[in-house]
Parts: C-alpha cells; sequence; structure tokens
C-alpha cells in the first residue's frame, strides 16, 4: 500500500512538472509577453527594452525555462508584468474566494441533491419524478453563460432581491454558487436516483421490510447509505469539473475569485501570472485524482494489485 | 494478401443502420421533436444571409429597440443590439459560425483521437503507456483552461478556435476508441482476421472500427453539444471569434450589460436558442446511447 502511494505521489510529480513546463514554452514560444502587455499603454520602444532587461526576458528561452523550472521548484513563482507584484501573493489573495464559491456549489449539491434524489427514486414513475426527470434534463444542458445572465435578470434585476455581480456583500455568492451547483446537482440526484433503484431490489431491503422496519428506518439506513458509494465518485469528479465552470461562472458575475483572474489576466496576456494560475489549477485536480485513487485503493484492493 | 472481400466486415455496419431506423421508427415524440428542432437550426443558420439583413449593418436611430419594433430598414422580429443592429441576423450569423467551428473542431478531433486510441489499444505496451500518460496530463488542466490559455496566446480567429477547442475533443474520443480496442482485441474476431493473414491496418480499419462505430456515433453526438457550448463560453470570455462578426457568447456577454436598463431580449433570445439546441443534440445523444446499450437506460450522462 505504501509502494502504491509512493508510486502515484510520484507520478502526481511527474505531470505537473509536465504541465508545468509546457505551459512555459506556450506562454513564451510565441513572443515576449513585456511587450504584448506593454502595447497600447503609450510605454515607449526603450522603456519596454528597459523592462525586458529588468524581467530577465532579453535571454534565451531555454536559460529561463531553467530558471522557471528552478525557481518553481523553491516556491518562487515570479512576478506579475502587470502588477510588478509576486504572482503567488495575487493567487493567493484570489484563492480564499473561489474556495468559499466552491464550498457553497457543494454545499447546495450535497444538502439539495440528495433528498430529491431519494425522493425521485421512492416516487419513481410519478408526478414529482416526471417533473425531476425533465428538469434534471433541462439543468444538465443548459449552459452557465445562460443560467447566470437569467438567474441576474430575474433576481437581481426584475426581483432586487440580490445583488447583480461583484463580492461586497455576504449576498453576493448566492447566484453564482447556484450557476455553478446547477449541473452537479442535475447528476448527483440522478445518479442516487438510480443507484437507489438498484438497492430497492436487494435482498436485504426485503428482508428489513419482513422485519417490520419503519420505511424511513429503511429507506435511509438500508438502502440510502448502500446507494451512496457511486454517489461520492460523482461528486469527487464534479469538483474537478467545477475547477474549469469557476472561469465562466466567476466571470459571469465579475467574483474576485480565482477564476475571473486567470481569464482577466489571459486577455492583458500577464503570462508569468498565468503560468502561476494554471499551475496551480493543475496542482489542485493532480491533488483530487491522487485523493480519489488512493481512497479507492483503500477501499478495493483490487486496484492496487494492478 | 487476400483478395476476397470480407463478408464479415460489411454485416456490422448494415445491421447496425438497420437497427438504428428500426429504433428511429419507434423513438419517442421527444426524440423526434429533438430531431426536428436541430434540423430547423440548422436549415435556418445554413441559408443565414438569404433570409435576414446584414447582420453588422447597424441603424443608429433604432438603439437597444425590443422584439418587433419597426426602424429604418423594417420590423426587427428580435429587436436590435446597442448599436442598432438587426438581433435575428447576429443570431443567425452567430449560430452559423458555431455550427462551423463546432462540426469542423469533433471531425478534427474526432478522427485524430480514434485513430490514436485504436492505435494505443491494438499496439498496447509502451505506446499505448505513452499516449495515455498524454492523456492523463492534458486531462490535468481543465478543458477551459486550456482552451483559453491557447487562445489567448494564439492569434484569434475561426482557424484558431476550431484547432483550441478540437483539442478537448480528442482526448475523448481517445479514450472511448481504446477502451473498446481492449475489449474487442482479444475476441474471436480480431484473431480470425489476423490467422487470415490481414495487416494491422486492415484489421483497425475493417473489423475493430465497423464496431466500435455505435460508441464512436453516441460521443460524436454528445461532444456536438459539448464543443458547442465551449464554443460560446469562449466568445463570453472574449477570447473566442473577434468581432464584428457575432458569436452567440459575445451576444450574450455583450447584452448582459445592458439587462440592468431591462434590455431582455439582448441575453434571452440567444440564450433560449442556444440553449434548445444544445437540449435537443443531448436528447438525440442520450438516445442513441440507450438503443446502442441498453443497460445503460435511464442512467444519467
Amino acid at each position: 500500500m505504501i509502494r502504491f502511494i509512493a508510486l502515484r505521489i510520484a507520478a502526481a510529480f511527474v505531470v505537473l512538472f509536465v504541465v508545468a513546463s509546457a505551459t512555459f514554452f506556450v506562454l513564451n514560444l510565441t513572443g515576449d509577453p513585456v511587450t504584448a502587455v506593454l502595447q497600447g499603454t503609450g510605454a515607449s520602444q526603450e522603456e519596454i527594452a528597459a523592462l525586458k532587461v529588468e524581467l530577465g526576458y532579453d535571454r534565451p528561452i531555454i536559460v529561463r525555462y531553467g530558471e522557471f523550472i528552478w525557481s518553481v521548484a523553491h516556491g518562487d513563482f515570479g512576478v506579475s508584468i502587470r502588477y510588478g507584484q509576486p504572482s503567488i501573493d495575487m493567487v493567493m489573495e484570489r484563492l480564499p474566494y473561489t474556495l468559499i464559491l466552491g464550498g457553497t456549489a457543494i454545499a447546495i449539491v450535497v444538502v439539495l441533491g440528495l433528498p430529491i434524489g431519494i425522493l425521485a427514486a421512492l416516487f419513481r414513475g410519478g408526478w414529482f419524478d416526471r417533473v425531476f426527470s425533465a428538469a434534471t434534463g433541462l439543468a444538465q444542458s443548459v449552459p452557465h453563460f445562460v443560467v447566470g445572465p437569467l438567474l441576474i435578470l430575474f433576481f437581481a434585476v426584475l426581483l432586487g432581491w440580490l445583488p447583480v455581480s461583484g463580492g461586497a456583500s455576504s449576498s453576493s455568492i448566492i447566484l453564482p454558487a447556484l450557476t455553478l451547483a446547477l449541473y452537479p446537482l442535475a447528476l448527483v440526484s440522478r445518479v442516487l436516483r438510480a443507484s437507489m433503484l438498484e438497492t430497492i431490489e436487494q435482498d436485504y431491503v426485503l428482508t428489513a421490510e419482513s422485519k417490520g422496519l419503519s420505511k424511513p428506518v429503511i429507506v435511509l439506513r438500508h438502502m440510502a447509505r448502500n446507494a451512496l458509494l457511486p454517489v461520492l465518485t460523482v461528486i469527487a469528479l464534479q469538483i474537478i469539473a467545477m475547477i474549469g465552470g469557476t472561469i465562466v461562472v466567476e466571470s459571469i458575475f465579475s467574483w474576485p475569485g480565482l477564476g475571473s483572474f486567470a481569464r482577466d489576466t489571459l486577455l492583458a496576456s500577464d503570462f508569468p501570472l498565468a503560468q502561476t494560475i494554471i499551475i496551480f489549477v493543475a496542482a489542485a485536480v493532480v491533488t483530487i485524482n491522487l485523493v480519489v485513487d488512493i481512497v479507492y485503493a483503500l477501499v478495493d484492493p483490487r486496484i492496487r494489485l494492478k | 494478401m487476400i483478395s476476397v472481400s470480407d463478408p464479415r466486415a460489411e454485416a456490422p455496419a448494415t445491421e447496425q443502420s438497420a437497427r438504428l431506423r428500426r429504433a428511429l421508427a419507434k423513438s419517442p415524440p421527444s426524440v423526434r421533436a429533438a430531431f426536428a428542432a436541430v434540423a430547423l437550426v440548422v436549415l435556418v443558420a445554413a441559408l443565414g444571409p438569404l433570409l435576414t439583413r446584414d447582420p453588422t449593418a447597424q441603424d443608429l436611430l433604432a438603439v437597444l429597440r425590443p422584439p418587433f419594433a419597426t426602424g429604418s430598414a423594417g420590423t426587427y422580429l428580435l429587436g436590435t443590439d446597442q448599436l442598432g443592429r438587426d438581433l435575428l441576423a447576429r443570431l443567425v450569423s452567430g449560430m452559423r459560425t458555431s455550427f462551423v467551428i463546432t462540426f469542423s473542431a469533433v471531425l478534427v478531433g474526432g478522427l485524430v483521437g480514434t485513430a490514436i486510441g485504436l492505435a494505443s489499444g491494438y499496439l498496447g505496451g509502451r505506446v499505448d503507456n505513452l499516449l495515455m500518460r498524454i492523456v492523463d496530463i492534458q486531462l490535468a488542466v481543465p478543458g477551459v483552461l486550456l482552451v483559453l490559455t491557447l487562445a489567448a496566446v494564439l492569434r484569434p480567429g475561426v482557424g484558431t478556435t476550431i484547432c483550441v477547442l478540437s483539442l478537448i475533443v480528442w482526448v475523448i474520443y481517445a479514450r472511448v476508441a481504446r477502451a473498446q480496442v481492449l475489449s474487442l482485441r482479444e475476441t474471436d474476431l480480431v484473431m480470425a482476421a489476423r490467422a487470415t493473414g490481414c495487416s494491422n491496418a486492415r484489421i483497425l480499419l475493417y473489423h475493430v472500427l465497423p464496431n466500435i462505430a455505435g460508441s464512436i456515433w453516441v460521443i460524436t453526438t454528445l461532444e456536438f453539444a459539448h464543443v458547442m457550448i465551449a464554443e460560446a463560453a469562449l466568445g463570453y470570455l472574449g477570447l473566442g471569434v473577434p468581432p464584428p462578426a457575432p458569436t452567440l457568447g459575445a451576444m450574450i456577454s455583450e447584452g448582459q450589460r445592458y439587462l440592468q436598463l431591462g434590455k431582455w431580449w439582448l441575453v434571452v433570445m440567444p440564450g433560449v436558442i442556444v440553449s434548445l439546441t444544445i437540449i435537443s443534440i443531448n436528447a438525440i445523444g442520450n438516445w442513441l446511447r440507450d438503443i446502442h446499450d441498453p443497460r445503460s437506460r435511464g442512467r444519467p450522462g
């Protein structure tokens, strides 16, 4: 088991190393970022050249690559061209907003998705199930950039209940979190419904019924508990999908997290900063995958023998 | 080596199309409605320039007019935007761009991904290891971020958008094709073909490919919806096909700025059309998956 975990961690570092290298070359091969950022800002050729020398962009790319890998390995992610601050500090400033948004969305998924999925399974074929099927189908097809503006139109513009955008007040988080939660909410409740329906046919449910246990006890303790494993897998995978989703959702609502920051940074060609964000995001994805793999291996010994 | 035509090679394909026709005949009304909706949208997008006004022509005396408003150029069925441009014309033109980009990206990504998946699964060993590691590495960066990064570095345009989007497509095809080949490789079908002296290329093209065609069609449909959303998202984030060419995503993000003034149609019209198209494509995709693999019926995607 220790060998398995050690191999997985090593593989994760290899993936991150390749991602960091690929990002560096993609962002640097097509031209130098200093010119890209300062173009059209009124900076003179001399000023651009001076900044290039100051930030080291006048040296050959292979030297810069070596230095980049060396400093990243030592926790130094370089300086943002646009803001002139260490990019790691700027990422850390934005990261809490994304974590709060993601956490709220996951909470919505769990709190609403589990009861809805259980109810849809219990009332299979009834009106609730039919509404459920149509609603989840809809929720899984309508893209973020349609849901978000429509929520703004209803709850912010027409009803005036919630702020249009930004992160200033505590109610600002409601609309972006709902937008981000919609797809995983539909998926999780659908998976739970299907998984519940499979447990209904199991012998242990029949046994529980014949013992005369009450319906809530059977449903919650005997069915839902056994139906939950596939749901946990889906939630883990959906967290990875949500990391990508935050870029669009945060941009829709001008939520000051890492997602909207990534977009602004790429639009402004501030590549040292973009590089840092991409490495961070990749590290998050790789870590989640690693944890899922290890948990699986702990639960199912067959996996680690492969 | 063997010059006689191989009857087994054609059997699966004709059988599949017959099965598809039978399934279509007894498909539920919702699936038929989805087919009709997609056909209608594609038709309107294809005939676009013949039916509508110039999508970039401005009518500055009729800016931000609601649907059915009249201006100097007649009635604007879906209203006008902040520059007095006909929303219907822009929507149709944006749809057209979206279809061209989506179709090309799925085609390129699908061909490359299927070829890589076939080779990876069939050859196995080191090739397989290397190719699947590349897939893992790419999947460490979320698709939107990958697409956004490349779009920011490259010169924006239709060609760039197609290339960038095909990158998120190929991994899906490669994984599905590889998984299918792995299970087919050990079957009598492939053994027999190998025993009769078929080359690897012939086995893959005539014996393996027809047998995985069903799954390929299913993911093609679902990926079409996926890429369409990604294209619009790219436009929404400001890194798609550059203006003044209308794109669905850019229309929604521009329209969002006028929401607080109550100009709802700028967001609602493109949003509803995009959503209906995606819903229809997904409905077709899920239906195809159900008839292809009855065990998956009723299961979520």
